[in-house]
């Protein structure tokens, strides 16, 4: 059976045989705190769908939309000060890519030494993993704008203004999309990462706890649920792009 | 051949004893040059390539600084007040996240132009230039001498009554090219403006222009300019006439001499 277009079958093929692997042994170790198997990671988040769906996630979603949504709206201011101003280029580049190399994530127990157990040590985390990437990559698309097509609208006699409105943000604008789905799961990690260390909800402090409890599948149910909110944000986002950037290969 | 007798009001162009230096280059581009195009002539302007054809363009936007000189387009000097030209680039350079209808009001948006005003605009425009129903496409959607042509109607939503033209067909098939030329003829003659073509393909100065310029000298400091003998109404054919023959050759031979072959 041959498919000549992208088939999915291998993918699917490969999955199957790691979840099998993974089941078989963890039938053959059956030590369920230490290895639970597929099938019983299911079943527990099944079982916890109540507390996990309603109570959990919603706190966690807060984390990730608020930290995300900020470091958008940083990201974007950033590098249109970057784009407005020379200045502020030479200054501000050279840190962003230092900042990228900075593991959050092992910063994060000092937010929470600084700010304790609140919201707003979590979101310091999710922005600062976040919006660099943010920046650069929209700064990038502004840096990419065709000489050519800046010369026509100055022929036009157009201003700063409506050059960036009309030539600028668009050409940014699949740059920024792709930074986007780029940084969306890293929002989903850092905010759980965030909850494991300084929280008394969501779904990260939820797999903790679970662990202090030696529950093996209740330690991994949150995270199943974490890693389907990261695929079906990523899968928005790509049907947004489709609808509204199908020129990224034309600029 | 020169007709230095035109009066100031019927020049559309005037360069006068324009001196040009790219900052980074250590030789001068353009000496002392000077040349007019009257109101709604069609021009055109030949040079081997590297010759700066180009940056009379540019000069003429504004876009870069004279050494010396003086521009005046329709009496204005370029550089005291801002000149309306129609700008018209090799590449067709529209934008890609725009349909064709919102390519062709672009200039009129950033004139600030009423929307319902630009609507009514560009469809004349668009119907013109043989594009009516292509309003809501994408320029992706279109040939190359379509989007040519939509180019042609967003350099005419300027409103501007000089057009620049730079090369405009030399990235189209030679098929295409053809029947655009021919297009562009029939643009130039119903529109009553005033078209400056710049091009290195002789064959192509001829056929469209009235008068030919020719940029000449290291530095250039020379246009020559010549008229060519034909009626306005033209087809190909008569390119074939041995005065045309002997003055493409003429036109070749000295575009030769000048790149040094």
């Amino acid at each position: 059976m041959k498919k000549k277009n992208k088939s999915k079958v291998p993918a699917i093929i490969l999955a199957a045989a790691i979840f099998a692997v993974w089941e078989a042994a963890a039938r053959i170790v059956n030590v369920e705190h230490i290895l639970p198997g597929p099938i019983a990671i299911l079943r527990k988040t099944w079982e916890l769908r109540t507390t996990l769906l309603t109570h959990q996630l919603p706190s966690t979603m807060i984390t990730v939309v608020l930290g995300w949504g900020l470091a958008i709206a940083v990201g974007v201011l950033l590098a249109i000060l970057m784009d407005v101003s020379p200045r502020a280029e030479a200054a501000l580049y050279p840190a962003l890519i230092v900042t990228q190399t900075v593991p959050v994530m092992c910063i994060t127990p000092l937010f929470v030494l600084w700010f304790g157990y609140t919201m707003g040590a979590r979101l310091l985390s999710v922005v600062l993993s976040t919006f660099f990437s943010i920046t650069l990559n929209t700064f990038e698309g502004f840096r990419g704008v065709d000489r050519q097509k800046m010369e026509l609208m100055q022929t036009y006699g157009a201003s700063r203004r409506q050059i960036f409105r009309t030539l600028k943000m668009p050409t940014a604008l699949p740059l920024f999309m792709t930074s986007l789905k780029m940084t969306f799961p890293w929002a989903v990690i850092d905010a759980a990462v965030a909850e494991w260390l300084g929280a008394t909800q969501g779904l990260g402090y939820f797999s903790k706890r679970m662990i202090t409890k030696m529950d093996g599948p209740g330690c991994f149910a949150p995270i199943v649920v974490l890693t389907a909110v990261a695929l079906l944000g990523m899968a928005v986002i790509k049907l947004i792009d489709r609808k509204f950037v199908s020129y990224r290969n034309e600029i | 051949m020169d007709d230095g007798k035109m009066t100031d009001s019927e020049k559309m162009l005037d360069i006068r004893h324009i001196s040009f230096q790219y900052d980074e280059d250590d030789y001068v581009l353009f000496d002392d040059i000077s040349f007019t195009v009257g109101r709604g002539e069609f021009v055109s302007l030949i040079g081997p390539s590297g010759s700066g054809k180009s940056t009379i363009f540019k000069l003429i936007n504004h876009f870069l600084p004279l050494r010396s000189g003086e521009i005046l387009v329709d009496g204005k000097d370029i550089s005291k007040e801002r000149v309306e030209c129609g700008y018209m680039p090799q590449h067709d350079l529209l934008f890609p996240w725009r349909t064709v209808e919102q390519n062709v009001m672009l200039p009129m948006e950033i004139q600030g132009v009423p929307k319902d005003k630009r609507k009514e605009v560009s469809d004349e425009l668009l119907d013109r230039v043989g594009l009516s129903g292509t309003q809501k496409k994408y320029p992706r959607e279109l040939s190359g001498g379509m989007r040519q042509r939509a180019a042609f109607a967003r350099t005419l939503a300027t409103g501007a009554q000089l057009l620049l033209l730079d090369e405009p067909f030399s990235a189209l098939d030679s098929i295409t090219r053809i029947s655009m030329q021919e297009w562009i003829l029939q643009q130039w003659d119903t529109l009553h403006k005033t078209i400056l073509f710049v091009t290195h393909d002789v064959e192509e100065a001829i056929f469209l222009s009235q008068k030919i310029l020719v940029l000449s000298g290291k530095p250039i400091h020379n246009v020559t300019q010549v008229d060519v003998p034909l009626p306005k109404e033209r087809s190909r054919e008569m390119l074939l006439d041995p005065d045309i023959l002997r003055l493409k050759e003429h036109l070749v031979d000295q575009l030769r001499q000048e790149a040094g072959e």
